[in-house]
């Protein structure tokens, strides 16, 4: 368990080299690094191991450690400027009662991880399945249900045998590390990745311009919450990490496109003399000044999808995910053409739900929207009705100890922001705010949705699935209200004018 | 100074209303039970500890004050009954149990048989004392013939771990009264949950951590809404109160389950057996992969069991032996075929690889195919 306590760290190094700088000093800074570095070492590890797997190659695990390491030792040498000097830690009280929050959270989940076994259902039936499976069979694929006698060499029958395999794969390079399988190995990434998540929230906090006190606040309720102590301590499942690769999802798509280009195929003084020139002569030269800043534009792209498309590497919701925060980036961008954009989707929707002959189809399968059924190919299918939501989710959110405090902290954000005098907080971070609270609405609208209307409907019902799904959100929810919150807590002048 | 003593004798007029009223709640306080008492004369009853017990499962000594309990050596259970009572259940309401040493990952429940029929009620877990409300819809009415304590392990699944005795001090039946009443509002604050008994995704409901979400909720409003340092300060403490009430709540719960935790996964290693709480498929499996190896190197055995759960166990245990899952049309019994090796053949006849009485009912494996399917051995 040390041994995979010391790989994922070095992960979280090597990571780091991607994370993106929120510019705030001291702790915060550094742990949100690591935190990034985290998520994105993990993913990429994963993305990795997957390939070796399916070729059934398994002497990949030592020589991708080896390449972990040379990067972790390069990042450290990058991180050094940023570790604060002085102190080994925050010495107002509250930060200090936060890092003894955090610790004993910490300390709690990484004790059930070391003693209990694969616990939860979904991860023995399906992610650790996997894991194990590939770790004791190389080479190891999976197939839906199918007659018995179709079953091959290689291949294990596994009714999710659809969702995305790079996170199972990354726990079969640990297990790989140890040489052989062991709960305990492989169970200490989610109380790590518990920490990594609160690590990056706090950073994103003190980033978007949240004041000190207000963001101590919110990241004890996230760490406090219930049920994300829970999914460190009895690992296996997903929502904690498509918990974090969504944030920094956000994040990424708020910070990256405002980075500096790590690199460029034209220099700077270059880049503007060809602009210069192109403008200067407008016939036909124009494509030269836009080839210039798109090549630009370019370098952060790799950057740009490391941010982005994990989640569709963790769960299937990721795409409805990533696909609500590209739609609230063009609705933050350019309102008036996403909605127009918007306009003619809806006109495509109604057309194929009135021409059900139209035949539209996406990966092989056939596009269905009707009033009482729907088939989204990928996502799946399901029948249409109301399901009764009230009481799951009053005593999802609010009876029962799931999620804490947070959900109330959420009530009181949703109160005080539609109370609050609407004047421009000139600390906060505009662009990273709209995006939130813009995603922040849409996701609410799909959870609605998905469980108002559909199949999944059953697994709120019977408490199954609703919270998993939205401690996937909380996190981007508590961002969205915190600006609301802080006003609270440290009240601004109320005018415009003394604002300005 | 004439402010001052204007809000001085303010401040004095006010505490002594508020006294008044105190008073005058202390004395409603006083005198509700004294009355509800004065109109039904129903003495709280002891079942006795020294005499009329008998213990069908598990055994049981009396020693000193306190009835001493151990759970049978396989399934870690223990039933001690009072039987021959005649007690009018609509006399009394609640249930107050001393006890001492419950073990790890076990629990407690009241059996009850009453000329209506027989209910098991469950007993809140804590560490010495509950007191349970015992309701009309949980099966107490009528006229109670027999009351037994059940001790046994969460899910009727050993837990293998050495166990102290378990000491029962006082099993004690009160009428309607607001000090019983008041102590199982307490109990049912108090109660931990069992560990196997949280779902990963919906946890126990409790009143602390609810209080404690509402106090903050309160003291964010307050916040925004109080502009005086006192009106903050007030905001805060409510904040910070409410906090420390919901993560005090939560301690509670993560230490005794990690205590509980600790004590098994240690017990287990000891032994050196697995530390799945489903100890019976892990073994089993284990049994099964092993003779399967020694019956050739491509052998198909089949699994029938009557659980979908198990089966799903099993197939998790087995690995890496590939597995398909047949489940019986219409019923929930699940059959798991595991294929050792490449080929599906039909290797004609059957052999019994080995059979288990589990907590999830029997289990029967065996070697060979008919017509390309799983074929369910069943027991009788």
């Amino acid at each position: 368990m040390l041994g995979s306590t010391l790989a994922l760290t070095m992960v979280a190094l090597a990571g780091s080299l991607f994370a993106v700088p929120f510019g705030v000093r001291g702790w915060s800074e550094l742990w949100g690094r690591l935190g990034q570095g985290f998520f994105l070492g993990v993913i990429v590890i994963g993305w990795c191991a997957v390939l070796f797997e399916r070729a059934g190659i398994i002497l990949y695990a030592w020589p991708l450690a080896g390449a972990v390491l040379v990067a972790s030792l390069f990042a450290a040498k990058r991180l050094a400027p940023v570790v604060p000097r002085g102190g080994v830690g925050p010495r107002a009280w509250a930060g200090a009662l936060l890092m003894v929050l955090v610790v004993a959270h910490f300390a709690f989940a990484t004790g059930e991880a070391a003693h209990l076994p694969v616990f939860p259902w979904d991860a023995w039936s399906t992610w650790l399945y996997r894991a194990r499976a590939m770790f004791l069979e190389p080479g190891a694929a999976f197939v839906a249900p199918t007659a018995w006698d179709i079953l091959d060499h290689g291949t294990y029958e596994l009714e999710a045998a659809r969702y995305p395999i790079a996170l199972s794969a990354a726990f079969v390079w640990l297990a790989r590390l140890h040489g052989t399988w062991s709960d305990p190995v492989v169970l200490i990434a989610w109380p790590l990745a518990w920490l990594a998540l609160v690590a990056v929230f706090n950073a994103a906090l003190r980033g978007a311009g949240i004041a000190g006190a207000t963001a101590t606040l919110l990241t004890a309720v996230l760490a406090s919450t219930p049920i994300f102590t829970v999914h460190a301590a009895l690992g296996g499942y997903m929502d904690l990490w498509m918990s974090g690769y969504l944030m920094l999802a956000v994040l990424g798509l708020a910070y990256v496109p405002r980075m500096p280009a790590p690199w460029t195929l034209l220099a700077p003084a270059a880049h503007t003399r060809l602009r210069w020139w192109a403008e200067a002569h407008p016939m036909g030269l124009e494509p030269i000044g836009w080839a210039s800043a798109h090549l630009r534009a370019r370098a952060r792209l790799p950057r740009l999808l490391l941010f982005v498309i994990p989640p569709l590497f963790v769960k299937i919701e990721g795409a409805v995910w990533v696909a609500l925060l590209l739609l609230a980036l063009a609705l933050l961008r350019n309102p008036r053409v996403t909605i127009a954009i918007g306009a003619v989707g809806l006109l495509a929707v109604l057309a194929i739900m009135f021409l059900p002959d139209a035949g539209l189809r996406l990966f092989g399968e056939r596009i269905v929207l009707a009033p009482d059924f729907v088939r989204i190919p990928y996502l799946g299918e399901s029948p249409l009705a109301t399901n009764p939501l009230l009481m799951p989710v009053w005593r999802a959110l609010f009876a029962t100890e799931t999620f804490g405090v947070s959900f109330f902290v959420l009530v009181a954000g949703l109160v005080l922001a539609a109370t609050q005098h609407r004047i421009p907080d000139p600390g906060i971070d505009a662009r990273t705010h709209g995006l939130v609270v813009r995603f922040s609405w849409l996701a609410l609208a799909f959870v609605v949705v998905l469980f108002g209307f559909t199949l999944a409907g059953k697994w709120a019902v019977d408490q199954t699935s609703l919270s998993r799904v939205i401690m996937q959100l909380v996190p981007i929810w508590l961002i969205a209200i915190a600006p609301a919150l802080q006003r609270a807590l440290a009240p601004q002048p109320q005018s415009l004018d003394a604002a300005q | 100074m004439q402010h001052f003593e204007r809000r001085l004798n303010q401040r004095c007029a006010r505490s002594r209303w508020i006294t008044a009223w105190g008073g005058f709640a202390r004395g409603i306080a006083l005198l509700v039970p004294l009355a509800c008492s004065a109109q039904d004369a129903v003495s709280p009853l002891d079942l006795r500890l020294d005499a009329g017990w008998v213990v069908p499962v598990g055994e049981a000594v009396r020693q000193d004050d306190a009835v001493l309990v151990s759970g049978d050596a396989t399934t870690e259970q223990a039933v001690v009954v009072w039987p021959g009572l005649g007690i009018e259940a609509n006399r009394y309401r609640y249930l107050t149990i001393e006890h001492r040493g419950l073990a790890p990952r076990h629990a407690l429940s009241l059996f009850v048989r009453s000329d209506t029929g027989e209910n098991v009620i469950d007993i809140p877990e804590t560490a010495r004392r509950a007191t349970l409300e015992l309701a009309v819809g949980a099966g107490w009415k009528g006229t109670i013939t027999e009351i037994g304590l059940v001790l046994g392990p969460e899910g009727n699944i050993a837990t293998l771990v050495p166990a102290p005795r378990f000491e029962l001090h006082r099993l004690r039946l009160e009428p309607p009264s607001v000090a019983a009443a008041a102590r199982a509002a307490l109990t049912r604050a108090a109660a931990l949950p069992g560990w196997k008994g949280v779902s990963i995704n919906l946890l126990s409901e409790n009143t602390l951590v609810r209080s404690g979400g509402v106090l903050v909720l309160v003291g964010l409003l307050l916040a925004a809404g109080l502009r005086t340092p006192v009106g903050r300060r007030v905001a805060f403490g409510a904040i910070l109160g409410g906090l420390a009430i919901a993560e005090l709540a939560m301690w509670r719960q993560y230490a005794a389950q990690h205590r509980e935790t600790a004590l098994v996964a240690t017990a287990r290693d000891a032994e050196h057996r697995t530390r799945a709480l489903d100890w019976e498929f892990a073994e089993i499996a284990e049994r099964l992969k092993s003779q399967a190896a020694a019956v050739g190197a491509d052998t198909v055995f089949t699994v029938a069991i009557d659980d979908r759960y198990a089966a799903e166990r099993l197939r998790y245990h087995l690995l890496p032996y590939r597995t398909h899952r047949n489940e019986a049309e219409g019923r929930g019994a699940a059959t798991v075929c595991a294929i050792a090796l490449d080929d599906a053949e039909a290797r004609g006849g059957q052999r019994v690889l080995a059979t288990a009485d589990t907590a999830f009912g029997h289990i029967t494996a065996t070697v060979g195919m008919e017509d390309a399917a799983c074929s369910a051995a069943r027991s009788p």
